[in-house]
């Protein structure tokens, strides 16, 4: 009986050991597999980076906010110490997701909301490439198996284990991976645009009128709009101010913005539109050449939609200017450095050179 | 004169004797035994306590009940019933309070007696109903009685967690049978099916107008309330003709869809309390009791059951919400804002109520009874009480009472002034919502919805951003297959509110 006994310890014993070795070689090994994406790792990693509770505003955002805000345009002009947490199509789970991992690490005062996925359900099985990419890089958590957790309610073919074991998703790379990989995944460059996508192609587009009194509210996806209310919640739970921004559009109408309005009216929140006819007309945003395409501006247009709100927010918020310790002025002074010399290649023989004098470079 | 509720039995029982009162599951009474019993109770307990002190009654749905509450009548006494069915830490709360030397018990009871925090008497039902009937004690009694003196004292729940026993004289109920039954013309050839539990207020209905009238009422037993087709068998086989339910009873059995198999073929009267009625349930019972009387009557404890009333003559709208209407004869609305001047016509005010029917305050409690029983504002020659029901009303322009929620039930949220009522109204007015009730998490200032039925979240919320404010639009929903209920039948708010924490 005591033989029996044992050895079934011994053989619980030799399972936890293996488990315990298979665990250790594969969190490593599932890093080294995961596809580099040069911007998207780059902005995941850098923002563990910055320095702790140096940040006063933070920006949470799929596509359109996260192109369109420049954090290095806040710094440069207002004083406000900035970044950027966005991906490509995000889900409205990640953003939570980014808003409550960035609270372990920053203290901000207003976090800035993009809401692109309120209109449309999201696609969450034909997105996956997207999500992964929005959660690969990020660190290992239990607040990151929640959220998956939470994205596996609305597809079921989504693997938690693989991701805290990504090898078991990119195992068929096994013969693509080079020591380059091993490089970038581990030792990624800083992102000086502070987790703005850079955007250059201008596309022109016809002047509009915005208002429609005729039009009535959009439709909107039920369960994007509660996702939202939680990132409404969660903000309220921890003291932050959170403001909605819609970006410039041609494609966003004035039933969308009543809809957008009607969402932040029931969480108590603001709701900020550069879509409004006198918005756009302040602003100085131009259709003919501060976009990229139908619904993202370019750097320009970013630069302009960033002075705007700038000024916007710091009247509204009580948002300190300047206040920073000298090594994270240092940090944010670079990053402007490095952030206008990509952006003088990007237009320096661009035909617009009149934006370069009136910015004052 | 009536001076004492008494006096009805006495006169009906000497007009028609062998006529049944009270039916239960295994057994029935006539108006004569019923009498004599009740006698007997009296004769013996007038030895064992003073006329105007208090004695506990273990209070079960059955013919035995309302014997021992007689008992205590004619004792010149007056009644604290109690039901098993509540914790036994609330009966414990009960006893402390009420402080009584002597508690009457089903033999049956016994050992839950036992088990309670009680050092006093207790006399079983057996022992009330073989005593002798001492008619001198008796008379002696009676010609000592005021119609001031109290006749029971119904416990509700208090917001500090201590129940508030509420008492109410002879003449109050008195008072009250008189104008309930000329209100929906109630006769000899009623026969009531008694859905509240003893102990509750709402029994008093089923208790004396049989006495006054000489009808008769069949006490349904609690486990048909659960089965709703059974029920319905059971009405029919007792020819019962009217019902004065609480609005989740009649909910239950509209939910449970009973009337696709089974019909009501003597229901003639249905008078529904308690809370607001649901207009899409209301309009189930009124396509298949197309003759039938319908009455949402409204009013708490403290006024002694009800205070108004409002004949639904019209077939209802799902989304239509229901006036409770105009007051009995001998009562009187009031409507106060909130600077305790009487509010203009249409204008919203506190409902409250003025006239006879207002009881005599809360058991020991001076505190509690000073805030609810106030002196009217508006009367500035004489100290004239009225009870400010904590409701909010307003009247409408067809001159009916509107009710617009608990005072406690309207919020400030958002800036804006929010009444729960309204949003639950729009949740209820949903086909394929059961029942509803809104709370607000003051601490986190959000609106919750607790909900039943075959909706979700996602539908009600959809629902709700269409037709009210988005700041009136709850923020936590709670999905529960049924609500929790209190032992009278009422949705259980305190057990709703522990949800939030």
């Amino acid at each position: 009986m005591t033989d029996e006994k044992n050895l079934s310890l011994k053989l619980i014993i030799r399972v936890i050991v293996f488990l315990l070795i298979a665990a250790f070689l594969l969190i490593p090994l599932g890093i080294l597999y995961i596809p580099y994406d040069s911007e998207e790792t780059r902005q995941s990693r850098s923002f563990y980076e910055a320095d702790r509770d140096s940040l006063d505003v933070l920006i949470v955002a799929s596509s359109t906010v996260r192109n369109g805000l420049s954090p290095n345009e806040f710094w440069h002009n207002y004083g406000i110490s900035a970044y950027t947490r966005g991906d490509s199509k995000q889900a409205p789970e990640i953003a939570l997701f980014d808003l409550e991992e960035a609270l372990k690490y920053q203290k901000p005062k207003l976090v800035i909301l993009g809401i692109t996925q309120l209109f449309s359900g999201y696609p969450y099985a034909k997105e996956e490439p997207f999500i992964r990419k929005s959660l690969d890089y990020k660190n290992f958590s239990m607040l990151k198996m929640q959220t998956v957790a939470e994205i596996k309610k609305m597809d079921h073919d989504e693997s938690l284990l693989s991701f805290a074991f990504p090898v078991l998703r990119y195992h068929s790379r096994w013969n693509e991976i080079t020591y380059e990989d091993y490089l970038e995944a581990n030792y990624p460059d800083h992102d000086f645009m502070r987790g703005q996508h850079r955007v250059k192609e201008i596309r022109t587009f016809p002047d509009r009128k915005f208002y429609d009194p005729e039009e009535k509210p959009k439709d909107y996806d039920e369960h994007a709009w509660e996702e939202y209310l939680k990132i409404a919640d969660c903000a309220k739970k921890n003291g932050i101010n959170l403001l909605i921004v819609t970006m410039p559009g041609t494609t966003f109408t004035y039933g969308n913005h009543l809809t957008a309005s009607r969402l932040c009216e029931e969480a108590g929140i603001d709701y900020f539109d550069f879509n409004l006819d006198e918005v756009m007309e302040e602003s100085g945003i131009d259709y003919r050449k501060d976009f990229y395409d139908h619904h993202h501006l370019n750097l320009m247009g970013a630069r302009k939609a960033t002075k705007y709100l700038g000024k916007y927010i710091l009247e509204k918020y009580d948002i300190p200017q300047w206040q920073v310790s000298d090594e994270v002025k240092k940090r944010l002074d670079s990053d402007y450095t490095d952030y206008m010399k990509e952006y003088r290649k990007y237009y320096k023989h661009h035909y617009l050179k009149e934006d370069f004098k009136n910015a004052g470079e | 004169m009536n001076i004492n509720v008494l006096e009805y039995l006495e006169k009906t029982a000497a007009d028609y004797p062998e006529r049944l009162v009270y039916r239960d599951e295994k057994d029935s009474i006539t108006f004569g035994r019923l009498l004599e019993l009740s006698r007997r109770a009296g004769s013996l307990l007038s030895k064992k306590i003073d006329p105007r002190k208090p004695v506990l009654v273990v209070a079960e749905k059955n013919l035995m009940t309302p014997v021992m509450y007689y008992g205590v009548l004619y004792a010149g006494a007056y009644y604290v019933p109690v039901s098993r069915d509540l914790p036994a830490y609330r009966i414990n709360l009960i006893i402390k309070t009420v402080g009584a030397s002597l508690m009457l018990a089903g033999e049956e009871d016994m050992e839950f007696v036992s088990g309670l925090d009680f050092d006093g008497e207790v006399v079983t039902a057996p022992e009330l109903i073989c005593a002798d009937t001492d008619k001198a004690a008796l008379d002696a009694v009676r010609s000592r009685a005021m119609d001031t003196d109290p006749a029971y004292v119904i416990f509700t729940s208090g917001s500090t967690g201590v129940p508030k026993g509420v008492i109410e004289s002879h003449r109050q109920l008195i008072d009250y049978i008189e104008a309930f039954t000329e209100a929906f013309d109630l006769g000899p050839d009623e026969i009531y099916g008694n859905q509240s539990p003893l102990d509750y207020i709402a029994a008093i209905r089923d208790l004396y107008i049989p006495l006054k009238t000489g009808a008769q009422t069949v006490f349904i037993p609690k486990k048909y309330f659960s089965i709703p087709a059974a029920l319905f068998d059971y009405i029919n086989e007792h020819r019962v003709s009217t019902i004065c339910w609480v609005v989740g009873a009649l909910v239950l059995c509209s939910e449970f869809r009973v009337f696709d198999s089974k019909k009501l073929e003597t229901v003639k009267k249905v008078i529904f309390t308690g809370s607001v009625m649901p207009c899409r349930h209301l309009r189930v019972w009124q396509d298949n009791l197309p003759d039938a009387l319908f009455v949402n009557h409204y009013g708490p404890t403290e006024i002694t059951a009800s205070c108004t009333y409002y004949v639904v003559d019209h077939p209802v709208q799902d989304d239509e919400t229901l006036p409770i209407g105009v007051p009995f004869r001998n009562t009187g609305i009031i409507l106060l804002d909130e600077n305790g001047r009487e509010a203009e016509y249409g204008e919203q005010g506190e409902i409250c109520v003025r006239g006879t029917s207002i009881s005599l305050g809360y058991y020991r409690n001076p505190e509690k009874t000073k805030e609810a029983f106030i002196v009217n504002p508006a009367n500035d020659v004489y100290e004239e009480i009225i009870y400010a029901t904590g409701d909010i009303g307003r009247y409408m322009p067809d001159g009916n009472l509107e009710f617009l929620g608990r005072k406690d039930h309207q919020i400030k949220h958002m800036g804006h002034r929010v009444e729960l009522g309204e949003i639950e109204a729009a949740v209820l007015a949903m086909p394929e919502t059961g029942e509803a009730v809104c709370m607000y998490n003051k601490e986190k200032q959000q609106i919750w919805l607790f909900y039943s039925g075959e909706t979700d979240q996602k539908a009600i919320g959809r629902h709700l951003r269409e037709i009210l404010p988005a700041f009136m639009v709850p923020r936590k929903y709670k999905k529960l297959d049924v609500l929790p209920k209190s032992f009278n039948g009422k949705i259980n708010l305190t057990e709703l509110r522990s949800m939030m924490e």
